[in-house]
């Protein structure tokens, strides 16, 4: 299964990634994105990754 | 360094900036996403200020604007930083890679020189000229003083109050408008697409607007897309706002082929039902 982090030295909070998938990240008052659950039934996380505009979140 | 304006007191050590809808928390020696914001000790400064990564006497069609003096040049500046992504950036040297060489600027120095060239005014290009705030709303002023026009060329992905204060400076601005969906504003520019929409129907009624849309083929070329788009823009700011189509070219990440010719016509065609000036550009 693929495991997904948030570099959290990288993540300024923007917040897309919760937009876009609520069910595996979140933005918590820490100011920085957090992963919630590794899996996700409807998105593709990969996708999500590469959308994040600083590049901090990495699907292995 | 200008210490920013539109930002408040973060989580612990970060600062939370306003400037734009990401409203980035930026940690402490951070930049926000625009990589030009940056938290030192708490507080948030301006990186790019008076600093220019391009300074040149371009025609007004070049950002494009057609339908507002026509046949004139226009100082036009512009520095390093981009709030959005945009995996098809046409410009990345300067929006993506901010480490880019820049000379320094001041803004009575471009005024004066705007002057001495005999340009109408000052267009803010290139990059993104709404993180570029604090030096373009100084400059803005003080060329407006001076009689001259300022000029914004925009992803307008900015905050409303923001915006609100730069706007009576602020007397036209070619607006970006990617797409009409939100996915495509999520899967290519890490953004959305409601503040653009609100960006434009602030700045339609306020100056003179013209808009752009980049056709990139098989992300949003479709006509359903293109017609979306059309309505959007005739039923909230009107049929006489010009909508100019871009041609596409492969660049940054992406390697899809250049936007076919025929699809271009085919958005004008989509877009002459609808709207009064439908151009197509980059071709």
């Amino acid at each position: 299964m693929a495991k997904v982090t948030v570099d959290a030295s990288v993540c300024v909070g923007c917040g897309l990634c919760e937009q876009t998938c609520p069910e595996v990240f979140e933005v918590r008052d820490d100011g920085v994105a957090h992963v919630k659950t590794q899996q996700c039934a409807t998105c593709n996380l990969q996708e999500v990754a590469d959308q994040c505009p600083v590049s901090c979140i990495k699907v292995e | 360094m200008q210490e920013a304006q539109f930002y408040e007191p973060g989580t612990g050590t970060r600062v939370h900036c306003l400037l734009c809808p990401h409203g980035c928390q930026i940690g402490e020696g951070q930049a926000g996403l625009c990589g030009v914001r940056v938290n030192k000790n708490g507080r948030l400064y301006s990186a790019n200020y008076g600093r220019a990564a391009s300074v040149a006497l371009d025609p007004i069609e070049k950002k494009p604007l057609y339908h507002y003096h026509p046949g004139e040049a226009i100082l036009s500046v512009g520095t390093v930083g981009c709030n959005l992504a945009c995996s098809f950036c046409q410009n990345w040297t300067i929006s993506k890679q901010v480490d880019t060489p820049t000379q320094a600027v001041e803004s009575a120095e471009l005024v004066a020189y705007a002057q001495k060239l005999k340009s109408f005014g000052i267009a803010y290009t290139y990059n993104e000229p709404f993180i570029w705030y604090e030096f373009v709303r100084e400059t803005a002023q003080k060329a407006k003083e001076e009689g001259l026009e300022n000029v914004l060329v925009t992803n307008g992905y900015v905050n409303f109050e923001p915006l609100e204060a730069l706007l009576p400076f602020i007397d036209a601005a070619n607006i970006d408008l990617k797409s009409i969906r939100d996915s495509f504003y999520h899967k290519m520019c890490g953004g959305s697409v409601a503040p653009v929409l609100e960006t434009i129907r602030t700045m339609a009624p306020a100056c003179h607007v013209e808009l752009t849309n980049l056709i990139i083929p098989g992300e949003n070329d479709s006509e359903e897309d293109i017609r979306d788009l059309v309505d959007w823009v005739h039923d909230h700011v009107g049929p006489d706002v010009p909508l100019h189509f871009s041609r596409y070219f492969p660049c940054y990440k992406l390697t899809t082929p250049p936007t076919p010719l025929a699809t271009l016509t085919k958005a004008e065609a989509i877009a002459r039902r609808k709207l009064k000036y439908v151009y197509l550009g980059n071709m």
